[in-house]
């Protein structure tokens, strides 16, 4: 991943963070943001994805309690470079997940449906040549439990099922819908 | 709302409804029933006069476990690029014990050939590919193909190699191994059977003339990518066209999500990047269809 990419990240990364923990939450009304208890618990989430680091890659999310019905709402981005050898790749997706919790917002149990959107674009290097890009929209149905040992620190594994949709933008990869299991882990800090 | 989720969802599956046409269980040794079939999809479309190009492809299983069915969606997804795609069973161990299991696979390649005009194929322009032991079979017959040892007894002959390999995160070699499965594979241990491991290795066939090869692994498979890496550098060694792409990420039977915050309990080849490379290695060494 280039200086220019990664700094790109971290940018779209900040001003998601900044959006979503400055905005109000879905459905609260006035009264209760005027009178906060200070034990109040925590309303934002802000997460690094642990498969990405294990595998090179960078992927984070910023989560916001939404106020009503145990819901929150996550948006994520993520960004790879996978392929290696003769060839390289670059692959940039963004991700938007509900949650709904079992019995306490942000924490504990809970069952989330998840929608990623992903390109891809892959070069063969050693003739320096682009060989075609492709985009991969998933729809995930998990469930999952979230610890918090410690303050804010808070880690998040998940199991869940994905319809995943691949299509070429350019080149000639062929369209395919297949199904498969995804795991998950983050880790973060809530505040 | 409810019927605006059905019809979201209707629409995601719905990429997936209008296909090739799919020949199922088409046998190419009636000796073995239903471990000598193949699913053939054939794609949509007038097929040009010398026929179009394909793919055969070997499922994994360490040479003991899986069917043809696990290479359904790959088989669709090649037939709507285009190429013909033959997904094949072959004799599993005991019964596919070395050299069966290779015989079997010639023997399908052979049937592809003999029968190129029934499935508008061009005999010349067929690729093999598998994974995992599916992926070693497919190496093998890249490179020895012609070894009297692997040379079917079949209706249809022995046949030559390939007009393309793609093996998928395998080993190539068999030597200095203490796996169980090999050994079960092997029917014995390399001590006892020190010739047939040696023909059993790709890495030990390689020759100049061998077919185009794209070799694809991931980098955290617990087949180790340096297996993959010698067999590369062994094909170019001798001259022979090789293309590698390694996984970063990938295991044996997980990937990364495509935005890397998930692993999907998936091969590496389903991989977008995996997708991309074999597609273009392809229309390269085949001719678009």
């Amino acid at each position: 991943m280039t200086r220019s990419a990664r700094r790109a990240v971290a940018r779209v990364f900040l001003a998601m963070s900044l959006a979503l923990s400055a905005s109000p939450a879905l459905g609260d009304e006035p009264e209760a943001r005027v009178a906060q208890p200070a034990n109040e618990q925590p309303r934002t989430a802000v997460s690094i994805s642990v498969a990405a680091l294990s595998s090179s890659a960078f992927a984070a999310e910023v989560e916001r309690d939404l106020g009503r019905r145990k819901l929150s709402a996550a948006l994520g981005i993520g960004l790879r470079s996978a392929a290696m050898g003769d060839y390289g790749s670059i692959t940039i997706g963004g991700s938007a997940e509900l949650r709904r919790w079992l019995r306490t917002p942000m924490r504990g149990w809970f069952a989330a449906l998840r929608l990623e959107v992903a390109r891809t674009s892959m070069e063969q290097e050693t003739e320096d040549r682009s060989i075609g890009a492709l985009l991969t929209t998933s729809l995930a149905l998990s469930a999952g439990y979230r610890f918090v040992p410690y303050r804010g620190l808070q880690l998040t594994p998940s199991i869940g099922a994905a319809v995943i949709r691949e299509s070429g933008l350019d080149g000639r990869s062929p369209a395919s819908t297949r199904g498969a299991p995804v795991l998950g882990l983050t880790v973060g800090w809530m505040f | 709302m409810l019927w605006r989720i059905a019809a979201l969802a209707a629409g995601f599956a719905g990429f997936a409804c209008s296909g090739p046409a799919v020949l199922a269980d088409v046998p190419y040794d009636t000796r073995f029933g239903d471990a000598a079939t193949m699913d053939i999809y054939i794609p949509d479309g007038p097929a040009p006069a010398a026929g179009r190009p394909a793919v055969m492809l070997i499922h994994g299983g360490a040479w003991r476990f899986g069917s043809k069915d696990d290479y359904d969606a790959a088989a669709e997804r090649l037939a709507r690029a285009g190429f013909v795609a033959a997904t094949i069973n072959y004799r599993l161990v005991p019964a596919g014990i070395y050299p069966a299991a290779v015989q079997d696979c010639l023997c399908a390649l052979s049937f592809l050939r003999a029968n190129a005009a029934t499935y508008d194929i061009d005999p010349e322009r067929i690729a093999v590919s598998g994974y995992s032991a599916g992926g070693h079979l497919s190496s093998l017959i890249g490179v020895a193909a012609e070894l009297s040892i692997h040379a079917p007894d079949c209706e249809w002959g022995p046949t030559g190699p390939p007009a393309a390999v793609i093996p998928g995160a395998t080993s190539h070699t068999m030597l200095d191994s203490q796996n169980d499965l090999i050994i079960d594979f092997m029917g014995g241990s390399e001590e006892d059977l020190p010739e047939l491991y040696a023909t059993a290795s790709p890495i030990e066939q390689v020759h100049p003339g061998a077919p185009p090869y794209l070799v694809i692994h991931g980098q955290d498979d617990v087949v180790e990518v340096e297996g993959a890496i010698a067999m590369v550098d062994a094909l170019r060694a001798a001259g022979n066209q090789v293309f590698f792409l390694e996984l970063r990420g990938a295991g044996h039977v997980l990937s990364p999500s495509t935005d890397s915050s998930q692993i999907a309990v998936e091969a590496a080849t389903d991989m977008p990047e995996a997708w991309a490379a074999t597609i273009d290695f392809l229309d390269r060494t085949l001719g678009e269809p």
